[in-house]
């Protein structure tokens, strides 16, 4: 199949508007998912143009170019994520933000909602990058295993075990969230 | 970390929570735009080439031959691998190996002697027969008993650093005993050092020769094959040379007994 833009590198526009437009919104959403802050998306979504860019020979010749495309938007707004964490979790904390577009009437539980929602993304962050990638795909994304595995370059059951490792680990780190115990500190 | 963790239906309520799909409008305005600007942005920075460019291989790289055939190909390399796996070693390689083997134990033991007796016999193609009795005692004392011009002579060499390292034993000490013409012919059996230095030279093993016995294995010590060497028989157990046969050119044969009290 001749593809648009095979026989060259300076189509770049051409590049853009097959493979990367028709993505767009899915990869807006995603590093807005992942990040929830506009300056910190617009950052992911830089880093994961610059690396598409540099491997946009893989993207075109990979057999699902569409979950590599969103793979790399996802580990872009994770390494954001890790990399500016504890600032901005400190941020978080002090500023609250109206970025959030939930216009919560309760301040308190708005505060409280935006900790949650910044320890879980943490947790995923934490998680090793692979798992990170296949469960954010898999719980953000529903993508099908088949497309996770294509992402990932590895065989469908390796993603499902990607997955079920990945969740398994956020149940351990997410323990502290779960109801009873974050108010009294016990065990539920 | 703690055994401790969430149930199901909870993780999967957080996370849908926190990746909650609400990306606000102006956001959303704000990223499409920034999306295609930042794509333009990483195709109009320059890049260091890549190692692929350098050497000239295509992007869209293909193995020259097709997926079944280097699978065939890789199965025939196993396969080979396995047969010479499984081969017999080459008798060469086995010889070559048994014969260093040796040589490093005889070279060791030779290093842990404490004493050696070695009764030296040399006789030319005409008949004429020289005898020596050679008792050496560490740290460096040799007594050498043989028949003189004018009777039996014993001569008492004390060889200050002249131990078993052929190595470690000064020029001089190595000399010493050269310098008494008589004592030339039984030169390399004066000290365990001074035998260790006529051993030096590849072994072979020769178990078709005299004096191979279940005690003991004989090897042919020679620099190069077919050239005159040395026939070694040594003791399985301490790996100390018991029978040293050998012959020149000029024909002199010389047979040495060794004995290791």
């Amino acid at each position: 199949m001749g593809l648009p833009g095979a026989d060259g590198v300076g189509d770049d526009d051409v590049f853009y508007d097959t493979y990367l437009a028709p993505l767009e919104t899915r990869m807006l959403r995603t590093t807005w998912r992942i990040t929830h802050d506009p300056d910190r998306a617009r950052d992911a979504l830089q880093d994961a143009m610059a690396r598409i860019w540099t491997h946009r020979e893989r993207v075109r010749s990979h057999p699902n170019p569409a979950a590599l495309v969103l793979r790399i938007a996802i580990q872009a707004a994770i390494d954001v994520r890790r990399r500016e964490g504890h600032r901005w979790r400190i941020e978080v904390q002090t500023t609250p933000r109206a970025a959030s577009g939930t216009g919560d009437a309760d301040p308190g539980a708005t505060a409280e909602r935006r900790e949650a929602r910044g320890l879980v993304l943490d947790a995923i962050a934490r998680l090793p990058e692979r798992q990170a990638t296949a469960v954010t795909m898999r719980l953000m994304e529903d993508a099908p295993y088949e497309a996770i595995a294509a992402a990932l370059g590895c065989a469908e059951p390796t993603a499902r075990v990607h997955v079920l490792r990945g969740r398994e680990k956020l149940k351990r780190l997410l323990h502290t969230l779960a109801p009873g115990t974050r108010a009294d500190g016990g065990e539920p | 970390m703690s055994g401790r963790r969430l149930p199901d239906d909870e993780v999967d309520r957080l996370l849908r929570e926190a990746l909650a799909d609400d990306l606000p409008e102006e956001v959303e305005r704000d990223l499409r735009r920034e999306a295609r600007l930042a794509w333009r942005r990483a195709a109009s920075e320059p890049r260091p080439p890549r190692w692929r460019d350098r050497l000239g291989i295509p992007a869209a790289w293909r193995p020259l031959l097709p997926q079944p055939a280097l699978v065939a190909a890789a199965l025939a390399m196993l396969g080979v691998g396995a047969v010479m796996q499984a081969a017999p070693p080459s008798p060469a390689v086995v010889e070559s190996f048994q014969g260093r083997q040796a040589s490093a134990r005889v070279a060791q033991a030779l290093g842990r002697a404490t004493a050696m007796e070695c009764a030296v016999e040399l006789a030319d193609k005409r008949g004429h027969r020289l005898s020596y009795r050679v008792a050496w005692t560490a740290p460096g004392e040799t007594r050498v008993r043989f028949d003189g011009a004018t009777g039996p002579v014993e001569r008492v060499l004390r060889l200050p650093g002249a131990g078993p390292s052929v190595l470690t034993r000064p020029a001089a000490a190595r000399d010493a005993a050269a310098q008494d013409p008589e004592l030339e012919p039984a030169r390399a059996y004066l000290t365990p050092a001074a035998l260790g230095e006529r051993l030096v030279a590849p072994w072979r093993p020769a178990p078709g020769r005299e004096g191979a016995t279940a005690a003991t294995e004989v090897f042919f010590v020679s620099p190069r094959p077919g050239q005159p060497g040395l026939t070694v028989a040594i003791d399985t157990a301490t790996h100390l040379p018991l029978r040293l046969d050998a012959a020149d050119r000029d024909g002199w044969t010389q047979a040495a007994v060794c004995r290791w009290p």
